[in-house]
């Protein structure tokens, strides 16, 4: 990409973010505009995957598509599917053949991946010597154990941890009454007159010095929940992990996959023992965090998949009968409504149980979705509705998969995403919706989902589902 | 079956956009409520679009999207069909002891007798069914030829011969053929232990003579729609085994299957047979109707064919009922290399014969090809298949649902990206085609709509490792090599290894999915 449409796609990335965190924080929130930097920016990304990513220039030439004006095209034939990112042959990880799957990421990514992977036997290595080499890979995996791997350059990866915290910030400071007075007053200006860049890393810094975070994941790992936990978990100078490990990637396959080797059950049983092996206690170490918590007059947050936050809840029931927190305590959770088990949770069911054994408000129990392909984060309010931040061009498709039109539609649940820029960002998910766009009883506007779920035929995906396969 | 449909109202109007059609609930023709056109469609305007169906008190509202025949396209408009509500007690037969006097005791050349008058009520009533046929078509998902092949098929399906053929192979035993077991008791010449207890009593009494006996059961069959004739064998597997059933129709067969209801009705409206069949459409997983008729004691048998939902669905809810399950299975192929040095063209067409059983709506039908020798000669092999499904295209050109040309475009836009696609298409629409993968292939992903992967082995023995019990039927080529390969194949967990371009092929007594399915369906006895 040359310098001139380098800093044009920055600027117009860093006006949505700002324009995000004025949406978010209700305040005078111009929707045009947004919808012009988000044209502005998606249509210089598809000049840049067309010109460097191979995966979308074959797609780009089979469907006779060049340079575009407008979004039409790009909505009807060049939105990949996400499992795009697994576009390999999965002998190759088998073959532990990591020289091929530099050269499978190649195609998916903006560079050519020269990462030199010589003594590299496990996916883990590989993810960390690609990170280690500026592509950083987040992945996500399904119930066959085939992972999607989605490559980040260094900013890219900074747009997906730091963008959100701009415009997650005012919905958890203002409208949930987290954090201190002095944060909730410092807020407004501080996003005026910051960069995104800089009042992401002032918010981290700032953190929220009054709760201890509590998160029912990995310390440590690349895919897409464990780094949601990962990041927030920057905002708490107290901060206690279920796992306190590494998830292993290398075993999160062989579980799906099974091992056939001895190096593979070694994996294998090693990260059992850490996982199911000490489920009972781990679940008691955090639950003794929670309660020291309590009684020193601190507040919490936790944050898990929708399965896992059941099971928190369910232990402190049977072993601690209620354990009231104080207020302002909130619960965060997201990542897939399904176990493995097909056991499906009941939202309504989940928020009273939690209510119930934490005694906390039911507005304090947050949801989020998002998936590891995209770069924000939509966050449910008290109206139902998943509110889609101005920085993403949501597409929805019918069973064709032919863009809809309307402030009414259901289908599949697409995206163009302006901060995409390392790998091609106009993606059709696995997941169908039901989008509504207007005016919401909560004082937000635009685009919301007021339904998600796993489209027909799809293999289950989200990162709970995950969790809940490892039934730790 | 005109006279019925006279006086009831029923198929009355084949261009209507609204046609009623009846249950047969224990024999007697059940049909729907009077409801008016404009009452049935406005009640889907405020259901979602992809509602198929509506309760309205004491109708079921079903309506399935009309296919224009000659561009294959959804018209936009539907067919709308009005069904009696029905209710489990409906269907359930209690009555063990009328059961045992009356339908139980029938001989099975009375069986024949039956299946004779239904044939003979295709024919005198071949004007109804002609109409019916008609109705059908309008949005039938399968090709003309196919659909039209399904109603001509009727006759043969209910043919004495291959019926009386299952029973005597499917229920021999003892050397002794089925059709006495069915009939009654038949004393086998066993040499008999008569227990421990006898033997430490000291005094052993003469013993009875043993005897065994094919006892007919009450079954309720969960019938899939992926071929129209799936209600009809499944029925005629109930009577066979002369069984007090109920059909459950499948949403997309529903019509072919009330024309069966009628056939019974008007052929042989006293029969013991017909007084003891219900067949009747509810929607799937409805568990005002389901709840009971999985439960204890409702049924002796539970036979579920189709979707993995489906049947995953019963599986949890039918614990205490024994069920024979026809799960969802695909067909593949394997091609040795010994197809390079002959007429390559040919054994495309063998291959593609397979791939076209019910359009590859069949768990029988080939979806993944094996081809043995090197990427060149896989390439060549695919080609000459991608003109073989063209000429079936030419054939028996097919109306391609939204939803599979939805995973069509998943696929060539996302894992399946660096595959090579060579296909077919009639105008700018895709008709039919052949993916060369170069890797692993996701069965899951398959849209079965003629679409085949080819995956290249270097060794025919290298296809075994992607064998499972999920696959049903192999067709191999050349015969050596399949006589060679049988063995191994089907330890995998495979049911049938054909020769290529049979795997369609049917006879009395042949097993289904592993099991002789009549045997499954009567309770052995000892008496």
């Amino acid at each position: 990409m040359n310098d001139a449409r380098k800093e044009r796609l920055e600027r117009a990335q860093a006006r949505l973010i700002k324009l995000a965190q004025a949406w978010a924080g209700k305040w005078a929130f111009d929707a045009d505009e947004a919808r012009a930097l988000r044209r502005e920016a998606i249509l210089i990304n598809h000049s840049h995957y067309l010109e460097s990513v191979p995966a979308y220039g074959k797609l780009a030439r089979e469907a006779g598509i060049g340079e575009v004006n407008d979004l039409d095209p790009i909505k009807k034939e060049l939105m990949s599917t996400d499992d795009l990112f697994k576009s390999y042959q999965q002998e190759w990880l088998d073959r532990r053949d990591f020289g091929r799957m530099n050269e499978w990421l190649s195609t998916v990514f903006h560079a050519r991946i020269r990462i030199d992977v010589t003594g590299v036997r496990t996916i883990d290595e590989w993810i960390a010597r690609l990170s280690a080499g500026g592509v950083i890979p987040v992945y996500s995996s399904g119930t066959t154990g085939a992972f999607s791997f989605v490559p980040r350059d260094q900013r890219g990866w900074n747009l997906f941890t730091g963008a959100p915290v701009c415009y997650l910030t005012p919905t958890l400071l203002l409208e949930k009454n987290i954090g201190k007075w002095w944060q909730r007053l410092l807020f407004r200006p501080a996003a005026r007159a910051l960069g995104w860049e800089s009042f992401a890393r002032l918010v981290r810094r700032m953190g929220l010095p009054d709760y201890d975070g509590i998160f029912l994941n990995f310390r440590r790992g690349n895919m897409g929940i464990q780094l949601v936990g990962q990041e927030f978990a920057r905002l708490f100078p107290d901060a206690a992990f279920l796992y306190d490990i590494d998830l292993s990637a290398s075993a999160l396959r062989l579980i799906a996959r099974g091992a056939t080797s001895d190096d593979d059950r070694k994996i294998l049983a090693d990260f059992q023992a850490g996982t199911i092996g000490k489920k009972d206690e781990n679940y008691a170490r955090v639950i003794a965090r929670i309660k020291r918590a309590a009684e020193g007059g601190k507040k919490v947050f936790v944050f898990g998949a929708p399965y896992q936050v059941k099971e928190l809840a369910e232990i402190v029931g049977r072993t601690e009968g209620r354990m009231p927190l104080l207020p302002d305590s909130f619960i965060l959770f997201g990542g897939g409504w399904k176990t493995f088990e097909g056991e499906r949770i009941e939202r309504e069911a989940l928020v009273k149980l939690i209510a119930d054994t934490f005694g906390i408000a039911a507005e304090h129990v947050v949801e989020g979705y998002s998936m590891t392909e995209i770069n924000c984060v939509m966050v449910r309010c008290e109206h139902g509705r998943f509110h889609v931040p101005p920085v993403l061009e949501p597409v929805i498709l019918d069973e064709e998969l032919r863009p809809l039109e309307g402030n009414d539609v259901s289908g599949a649940f697409g995206f163009l995403d302006p901060f995409a820029v390392s790998y091609p960002g106009f993606i059709i998910s696995g997941d169908n919706v039901r989008m509504i766009d207007g005016e919401c009883g909560c004082g937000l506007s635009g685009p919301a989902f007021t339904s998600i779920a796993r489209a027909p035929g799809r293999e289950v995906k989200g990162c709970g589902g995950i969790m809940a396969s490892v039934r730790a | 079956m005109k006279k019925i449909c006279g006086e009831l109202g029923l198929f009355a109007d084949e261009g209507a956009e609204v046609v009623r059609v009846p249950h047969l609930i224990k024999g007697r023709v059940v049909a729907p409520p009077e409801m008016a056109a404009n009452d049935v469609i406005d009640a889907f305007t405020s259901a979602p679009a992809e509602a198929t169906y509506i309760k309205a008190g004491p109708a079921l509202l079903v309506r399935e999207p009309v296919i224009d025949r000659k561009s294959l396209h959804a018209t936009g408009r539907y067919l709308y069909q009005v069904f009696p509500a029905v209710g489990p007690d409906d269907l359930i037969e209690r009555d063990l002891d009328g059961l045992v006097s009356g339908l139980y005791a029938l001989s099975f050349a009375e069986i024949e007798d039956y299946l004779r008058s239904l044939i003979a009520g295709l024919d005198s009533g071949r004007e109804t069914v002609e109409r019916i046929r008609r109705i059908s078509l309008r949005v039938s998902a399968f090709p003309d030829a196919y659909h039209d092949a399904a109603f001509m098929s009727f006759p043969v399906l209910l043919d004495p011969a291959m019926g009386r053929a299952m029973v005597d192979n499917e229920l021999a035993a003892w050397g002794l053929k089925g059709s006495s077991f069915l009939d009654g008791w038949v004393q086998v010449p066993a040499s008999i232990f008569p227990g421990l207890v006898a033997l430490l009593a000291g005094k052993a009494p003469a013993p009875a003579p043993a005897c065994l006996r094919a006892m007919p059961t009450r079954q309720l069959h969960i019938t899939a729609g992926n071929s129209p004739a799936v209600p009809v064998v499944s029925a005629l597997r109930a009577m066979l085994t002369k069984s007090a059933a109920a059909i459950k129709l499948p949403y997309g067969a529903t019509i072919p299957g009330a024309l069966l209801a009628l056939l019974m009705a008007a052929a042989a409206p006293d029969h013991p047979i017909t007084k003891n069949f219900s067949i009747a459409y509810w929607p799937g997983g409805d568990e005002g109707v389901e709840g009971a008729l999985l439960g204890p004691g409702a049924f002796d048998r539970i036979v579920v064919w189709g979707a993995p939902e489906a049947v995953a669905s019963v599986r949890q809810r039918a614990l205490f009922t024994r069920a024979v399950y026809f799960n969802p299975r695909y067909g593949v192929s394997m091609i040795g290399r010994e197809a390079f040095g002959e007429d390559l063209d040919k054994v495309a067409a063998l291959a593609a014969a397979d791939v076209m059983i019910w359009n590859q709506k069949a768990c029988i039908a080939s979806q993944v090809h094996y081809v043995e020798g090197g990427d060149e000669q896989a390439r060549r092999y695919a080609e000459a298949l991608r003109g073989a499904l063209a000429g079936w295209d030419e054939r028996a050109p097919q109306y391609v649902d939204p939803g599979a040309r939805g995973r069509l475009k998943r696929m060539q836009r996302g894992k399946y990206i660096n595959a090579e696609w060579l296909l077919n298409r009639r105008g700018d629409e895709f008709s039919s085609g052949v993916v060369l993968m170069p890797g692993e292939f996701d069965i899951l992903d398959h849209p079965m709509c003629r679409l085949v992967a080819v995956r290249r082995v270097g060794d025919l023995r290298e296809a075994l490792e992607f064998l499972h019990h999920g696959v049903s039927t192999a067709g191999i080529y050349p015969e050596t090599r399949r006589l060679e390969l049988r063995d191994h194949v089907l330890a995998r967990g495979v049911s049938n290894a054909f020769p290529l371009g049979q795997c369609e092929r049917l006879f009395g007594g042949m097993a289904h999915d592993g099991m002789l399915a009549l045997s499954n369906l009567v309770d052995w006895k000892n008496g």
